[in-house]
């Protein structure tokens, strides 16, 4: 009974979430597809929660849904609005790809490297006793058994305090160079921004519009 | 996860919800009674004793009037868009502790009403939710295809953005001084501020980022309810109505219903968070959690309606000066203050 409820709500959160993911790569109007986008996070976030992994279910709404798709319609919705006609396709400039290349190459070098780091510090080699908090010491010594009731209701209980413990420690390294990467994207806009002429700051939504 | 357990489920979560929805009709009453007592006017009081039934009268009157629905409109978000509004709006209810499940109550878990789920990431839970509330105001404002619309929408999602930022980090001292994003654990935290007869020594060095976490948390949620002195998104001299201008009838009042609903979840949030939730001086049987957390909740409720009948508007810029240049660094210095006292562990109970 129990397993059969989750397979059924998998089945059908993963589905939408595949059906929406397709439609933002078919749909023509970019909120669309953003929308689309910001759906499949949400499915994202509910596969998470079905994991037990509230923390990260609930960081990747507000990370991704939150924070990045809103700017993302803030700036879609300034080349576009519902009353106009077909929005000018931006061409696909050789710029663009080599970009698109870079990061990748970036990205990868970062995916690679968490990897690699990762391994280098040890992720066989269990930290001794002494070293672990009464939080993690119920999961260490089952990692190998299979999770009892009492050690995964602790887990799920303990959530950010083990994921913020994993990044800080562990997961140090790709953590900061993900946040450079982070620094990097924000440089960006601020030249970005630097370039229109210098209007009043605070009200530059809604002038260079009409 | 039984069948029982999934039904249970649905029956708390729909008293919460027909709770909230009366509440949020006789908010509106006693903000119209409230605002005509500061300005010297009865306010409505012809329907039933004391206008108790206008919540009523006004619901049918949307109910019944005509739809309109702009040409040039994107049908599926113009839809769409007051669904997101009000759907986020209730789901912030979900980590609110309305009872304690704490154990001087002498109610145990199963029975609690108002705790639908105590996960470890309550408050995590409220920003990711209030940041999905955003996606109402601005899609609802693009769609209409109207200008006024429009600049409406754009002029509130970048002030619910900003003060987004000042919101969350007024969040993170409490949370330090808590050692947990559970909003029960931050209730019981707080004990010794204002809790029960149980009282732990009040420290009064902790208090400090405490109270200025608190000030800056009720600012912001004034900015992020769109509500008086920062209702730039439907300033009617300028912008109509703002966002919500090309909607009528019934989707005008999805909207409306969303964001007194969202007013009252501010209100409860800002009660539990600093003002020690369901936990009372005094402690009188099983209900006293919900009378204490109720009156805590008017209180701020008061309070919200108090300052939109005293304070005048900002100016959008002011707005935004404000949200950025002062908001944001004093709640970022509070958050460095805080974290310095519990590194330094004084006046701190364990986490």
């Amino acid at each position: 009974m129990a397993i059969s409820f989750e397979i059924v709500f998998f089945g059908v959160f993963a589905g939408i979430a595949v059906i929406l993911a397709i439609m933002m790569l078919s749909v023509k109007s970019p909120v669309h597809a953003a929308l689309c986008l910001v759906g499949v996070m949400i499915m994202l976030a509910i596969l998470y929660l079905m994991l037990h992994a509230y923390f990260l279910s609930v960081v990747q709404i507000v990370v991704y849904a939150g924070a990045v798709m809103v700017l993302f319609l803030f700036v879609i919705m300034f080349f576009y609005s519902p009353g106009a006609s077909d929005p000018s396709r931006m061409s696909v400039h050789f710029t663009h790809i080599a970009g698109a290349i870079i990061l990748a190459v970036i990205l990868l070098a970062v995916i690679t490297g968490s990897f690699l780091l990762s391994g280098n510090v040890s992720l066989t080699e269990k930290p001794s006793a002494a070293q672990m908090t009464d939080i993690e010491k119920p999961i260490a010594e089952t990692s190998e058994a299979p999770l009892t009731e009492e050690t995964s209701r602790m887990i799920e209980k303990q959530n950010p305090q083990l994921v913020g413990r994993m990044l800080f420690t562990k997961y140090l390294l790709p953590f900061e160079l993900t946040s450079l990467l982070l620094l990097a994207a924000m440089v960006g806009a601020v030249v970005l921004a630097r370039r229109s002429p210098p209007a009043e700051a605070g009200s530059a939504g809604g002038d260079g519009n009409d | 996860m039984t069948l029982m357990d999934i039904v249970w489920a649905a029956v708390r979560a729909a008293a919460v919800l027909v709770v909230t929805l009366g509440g949020m009709a006789y908010l509106t009453l006693f903000e119209r009674r409230v605002v005509g007592f500061f300005q010297r006017r009865p306010g409505p009081n012809r329907v039933g004793w004391q206008g108790l039934l206008q919540p009523i009268a006004d619901a049918v009157k949307l109910l019944f009037k005509q739809e309109i629905i702009p040409r040039n409109a994107d049908k599926f978000v113009y839809f769409l868009a007051p669904c997101i509004s009000l759907t986020a709006a209730f789901m912030l209810f979900a980590v609110i502790p309305i009872q304690s499940n704490f154990a001087i109550t002498g109610i145990d878990a199963q029975t609690s009403l108002g705790l639908i789920e105590d996960v470890n990431v309550g408050l995590i839970y409220i920003l990711a939710i209030s940041s999905l509330g955003t996606y109402g105001v601005i899609l609802a404002g693009w769609s209409g295809g109207s200008k006024y619309s429009f600049l409406g929408g754009l002029r509130s999602c970048s002030q619910m953005i900003s003060y987004e930022l000042a919101l969350g980090l007024a969040i993170i001292p409490v949370v330090l001084y808590a050692g947990t994003f559970s909003l029960n654990g931050i209730v019981i935290a707080q004990q010794g501020f204002f809790g029960s007869l149980l009282a732990k020594p009040v420290n009064l060095i902790a208090l400090i980022p405490i109270a200025i976490a608190g000030v800056t948390f009720v600012i912001s949620m004034f900015a992020e309810t769109n509500r008086n002195p920062f209702d730039l998104p439907e300033a009617e001299n300028e912008l109509v109505a703002g966002y919500h201008t090309e909607y009528s009838a019934m989707k005008f009042a999805m909207f409306f219903l969303g964001e007194y609903v969202s007013i009252i979840a501010a209100g409860a949030l800002a009660a539990t968070i600093f003002l020690g939730g369901w936990a009372g001086p005094l402690w009188f049987g099983p209900i006293s959690g919900i009378v204490w957390f109720t009156a805590k909740t008017m209180f701020f409720l008061y309070l919200f309606v108090w300052v939109r009948a005293t304070l005048p508007r900002f100016r959008y810029d002011q707005l935004m000066k404000f949200g950025w240049l002062v908001l944001l660094p004093v709640a970022l210095l509070n958050v460095i203050l805080m974290a310095t006292l519990v590194v330094f562990g004084i006046g701190l109970t364990p986490a």
